[in-house]
């Protein structure tokens, strides 16, 4: 053991092991195999915006004190050894272990020069910051009459950009500025037809994770929230919700809100084939639909937070390839009714998608296939489902009785780029992590193979800090790729890093002067 | 008559139900009868009367079963009408061991002293909020959902809600399945434990598979807005391993009894384990019908080829369900309570207040859920300190890797401790379990010598 020379690449072993949530397995297990892709002429965009650009470095001269802040809100404080425009090298000393590594600027948010941070954790296993702290007080509010109206627009990638956590972060600033009103605006990227094609491939385990994000979203909303919002002596919101592109799982997301609002070429939907994908998995027929029961009913239940009248034809029509919907209107109001049209004042809404009536896949890509229902603004008018439809923020403030002067200013959109650039982050921290771990060689006097080890250890609790920040929007398959091995919850399996510094602390008691 | 309405509204305020050990000895020598206005007569064992209702219990063929019976439906109650044994037997419901309570009509198991007294207000009925699962921690059935620590918080229950069988148990169920094994041992712990003491009430938030027919053993059944309850398809592990043969035929004959502890309709967990196709009308007087098809009944509850799983309005449609319910307030009103004392202290992000019994239950799954991640890091720790520990020839430098993998092994068996269902799902027997141990403390004691 004492001239081991550990390298990721051995060490990594069982981390590289997929430890892929079998699929099925867990709350949302029949979810699997749901279709989530999403359909559309939009072009998928990179999430999030360019990294700040770096400032210009001051001449270096000699070493300085400084605290370095991250984007992804990790903090060191330490010694600058070595600047150039776009790096530098940075000392410090993290639980009595010694550190020295070179960092990017385009990593960092800030530098801290000559600041002495007393208050500020301790180096590299300092958890990275939360994001930026919301007001406590309702300053921003004053000023308003009547109404506290806020707006939360989600964009970006479904389970990316569009977390819990960046949600969470703008819900608890929408309290904290004690909004009477959330307006939730869901504009979620989509597949081009091509990438729809290439995630098609791996839709047993994008659909998977797809659903399995959304439902602590949704669970966040119609639970905790409004409990935030009375722990703080408020009424909860009224919840509203407006439809630009929700598309694979954020189209529950304005189905759990009792006002919907479209605009004008909003959709909703592409929550893709959940009994064809369940069904083709094969095997017993009688297992399948248990799972396709549960996954079913699930949804239903989340559809049920809109009030809607019909929420398990609803889903049904939205879910499921085999069942046949047509929308009649019985004395004056609209009605799913199962089966095709009976006479022309009805209207075919999902087809059995069997044979001819399959979907092609332009017609998939183009959001407007019927095997399963994607909703356009209209469409909604007509389900009974959308309150209005609305072309501008104004349009929609009128609607709901308010104006301009209702809106608080919200600090969402920042707190959604925030999350978005701190991921962009998160995925150079942690490839730069691994590789300067496996770079780190243990070899020589007694005294420099435990300083080796005490920066291995260093290097994966750094990992784990930026794993458990982040994980929830880092893909399984960018997990997988990058030797990250995935717990039964999907999240990254910190459990797997915390065994192997178990090991190494054990090779360095083994180890001999 | 399962259906629990606003009949019960001032129904247990202030009211001791009277049944006293005396009484149920009495009545062990004799028969007592409820005659309904509809003509029919309920002839077994009164365990249970308030404000009028009564519940019995009945066994028929062996079965056990107990029934309510509101004032309106009831003609004349009739007690000690025969001399003979009454026809209540202790239950086997599903072939396990008879619960060392034997029938709970016949036997009220003593209970720790209410030392809590004096901090409830008198007269009001107290309740509380038992979770099954949670989404946080976890809630798998055997191995986050078991019955063990159900059966561990039963004094503290009965401090806690009184012995009075005035106490109203919020069961709030929120797993997606788990081990079968375990459908039997949850469900022995609500018939004999829970539901002798307490009004035992179901709250569905998310009961699918196994969670669901552990829920099944309760008559008195709430849904939360998005709650799911059904698709108790067995399987082993795989899509292409149902369990066929005598051994469904075995799990369906077990959910037809627990059905009965429910008072539930056979055919509506029948649906949920096979396709079989369900429908229902609800007669003008409320009584639901069944039909083993989807035409005979108004109402489709299971297409053909499908696997039934109830959603809250389907499931009130057909009265499985007494009520969509989402806080403890709309849960109190729909249980019929004006007033209630809801036991517990509040905590930031729970949405009832927590009780010492369930924050046992909050506890043990917290920990599970440690062990479970931890579990692998525990053996591997254990196996590479045993292994350095081997190849130390000083004694006092084996003694350290010694010690640390005492330290693991300790780790293994707390987790054990906490919960004794890991023996099953990791060493598969009791005797296996004891086997390994002392082979591993044996290891360890060499490496010493």
């Amino acid at each position: 053991m004492n001239a081991a020379r550990t390298k990721i690449r051995a060490i990594r072993t069982p981390a590289l092991t997929p430890a892929f949530t079998p699929a099925f397995k867990g709350l949302f297990a029949g979810l699997a195999a749901m279709a989530l892709v999403a359909a559309s002429g939009t072009a998928f965009a990179q999430a999030g915006t360019p990294a700040t650009k770096p400032a210009a470095a001051p001449a270096a001269s000699g070493p300085v004190e400084a605290t370095l802040i991250f984007k992804n809100g990790r903090v060191l404080t330490g010694t600058i050894v070595s600047e150039t425009p776009v790096a530098m090298k940075f000392k410090g000393e993290s639980h009595g272990i010694p550190f020295e590594t070179e960092y990017q600027k385009s990593e960092i948010l800030e530098i801290k020069r000559g600041a002495a941070v007393s208050a500020a954790p301790a180096a590299p296993t300092a958890a990275p910051a939360a994001l930026p702290a919301e007001p406590e007080s309702a300053a921003m509010t004053e000023g308003i009459v009547g109404d506290r109206v806020y707006v939360m627009e989600l964009t970006g990638k479904f389970a990316e950009d569009i977390t819990l956590s960046p949600i969470r972060s703008a819900l608890r600033d929408a309290r904290n500025q004690k909004a009477d009103t959330l307006i939730i605006v869901v504009n979620n990227t989509v597949f081009t037809a091509e990438q729809f094609m290439d995630a098609e491939l791996e839709a047993e385990a994008t659909t998977a994770r797809e659903i399995r994000n959304v439902e602590p979203i949704l669970s966040h909303l119609i639970q905790q929230m409004p409990r935030d919002w009375e722990t703080a002596g408020l009424q909860p919101p009224r919840m509203v919700t407006l439809v630009k592109k929700a598309m694979g799982g954020t189209a529950f997301i304005p189905l759990v809100s009792k006002e919907i609002y479209f605009a004008p070429e909003g959709k909703l939907g592409g929550v893709g084939s959940m009994d064809t994908n369940i069904l083709g998995i094969g095997g017993s027929r009688r297992v399948l639909e248990k799972w396709l029961a549960a996954s079913l009913q699930t949804a239903v239940g989340w559809v049920n937070h809109s009030g809607y009248p019909q929420p398990e034809e609803l889903t049904r029509a939205l879910t499921m390839v085999r069942d046949v919907y047509t929308l009649r209107i019985e004395n004056g109001k609209p009605v799913l009714v199962t089966g095709y049209p009976a006479n022309p004042s009805e209207l075919l809404l999902t087809d059995d998608g069997a044979g001819p009536n399959a979907d092609n896949i332009e017609q998939i890509a183009r959001g407007m296939g019927n095997d399963v229902l994607t909703i356009t603004a209209d469409l909604a008018t007509m389900l009974g489902l959308s309150k209005g439809t609305v072309s501008s923020q104004d349009e929609l403030l009128q609607a709901l009785g308010y104006t301009s002067a209702n809106l608080v200013k919200s600090r969402a959109d920042n707190i959604m780029r925030d999350w978005s650039r701190g991921l962009i982050s998160a995925r150079a921290d942690l490839r730069r992590l691994r590789d300067e771990y496996g770079d780190i060689r243990v070899e020589g006097e007694w005294t420099d193979r435990r300083n080796a080890r005490s920066s291995q250890i260093s290097k994966i609790e750094q990992m784990k800090q930026v794993l458990s920040r982040f994980g929830e929007g880092l893909p399984p398959r960018w997990l997988n790729e990058n030797g990250f091995a995935i717990g039964e919850d999907g999240l990254p399996d910190l459990a797997q890093l915390t065994l192997i510094q178990d090991q190494i602390r054990a090779a360095q008691l083994a180890d001999r002067r | 008559m399962k259906h629990m309405s606003s009949r019960y509204s001032r129904m247990f305020a202030g009211v001791v139900v009277a049944a006293s050990l005396l009484g149920f000895s009495a009545l062990a020598s004799a028969i007592d009868r409820v005659v309904l206005k509809d003509g029919r007569t309920i002839d077994g064992t009164i365990v249970r009367e308030a404000s009028g209702a009564v519940w019995i219990k009945t066994s028929v063929g062996g079965l056990v079963a107990e029934q309510m019976f509101s004032p309106s439906e009831i003609a004349r109650v009739e007690k000690n009408v025969s001399t003979t044994a009454p026809a209540v037997t202790p239950a086997d419901a599903g072939g396990g061991t008879t619960p060392a309570s034997t029938s709970p009509a016949l036997t009220v198991a003593p209970v720790a002293p209410a030392t809590d007294e004096d901090k409830y207000p008198p007269g009001v009925p107290r309740a509380l909020v038992l979770t099954l699962g949670d989404r946080e921690n976890g809630h798998m059935v055997g191995t986050f959902m078991v019955a063990s620590i159900l059966r561990e918080a039963l004094p503290t229950l009965d401090k806690e809600l009184g012995t009075d069988k005035t106490g109203v148990l919020v069961l709030r169920i929120h797993s997606g399945g788990g081990a079968l094994i375990e459908i039997q041992r949850l469900s022995d712990v609500i018939e004999y434990e829970f539901k002798p003491r307490f009004r035992t009430v179901g709250w569905i938030s998310y009961a699918i598979s196994a969670a669901a027919m552990t829920g099944h053993a309760m008559e008195e059944i709430y849904f939360t807005t998005q709650g799911s309850y059904g698709s108790c398809t067995a399987f082993a592990g795989s899509s292409d391993r149902p369990v066929e043969g005598f051994e469904l035929e075995k799990i369906l004959y077990t959910m037809e009894k627990i059905s009965t502890r429910g008072q539930h309709n056979p055919l509506i967990m029948r649906a949920m384990q096979v396709q079989q196709p369900l429908s229902a009308t609800v007669t003008p007087e409320g009584e639901v019908r069944w039909y083993p098809d989807d035409t005979s009944g108004e109402i489709v509850v299971n297409r053909p080829g499908e696997i039934l799983t109830f959603n809250p309005i389907l499931a009130a449609k057909v009265k499985f369900s007494s009520g969509t319910v989402d806080t403890i307030e709309e849960l109190q009103k729909a249980m019929g309570f004006q007033e209630l004392h809801w036991v517990g202290r509040r905590v930031a992000g729970v949405p009832w207040p927590v009780s010492r019994s369930e924050q046992m239950q909050m506890d043990f799954r917290k920990q599970t859920k440690s062990d479970e991640q931890n579990f692998q890091r525990f053996v591997t720790n254990f196996q590479t300190s045993v292994e350095i520990a081997a190849q130390q020839q000083d004694r006092s430098e084996r003694a350290r890797f010694v010690g640390r993998a005492r330290t693991a092994l300790e780790q293994i068996k707390s987790m054990v401790k906490n919960n004794p269902n890991a023996i099953l799902f990791r060493w598969g027997a009791t005797e296996e379990w004891k086997n390994w141990l002392d082979a591993q403390e044996k290891l360890l004691r060499d490496l010493m010598r």
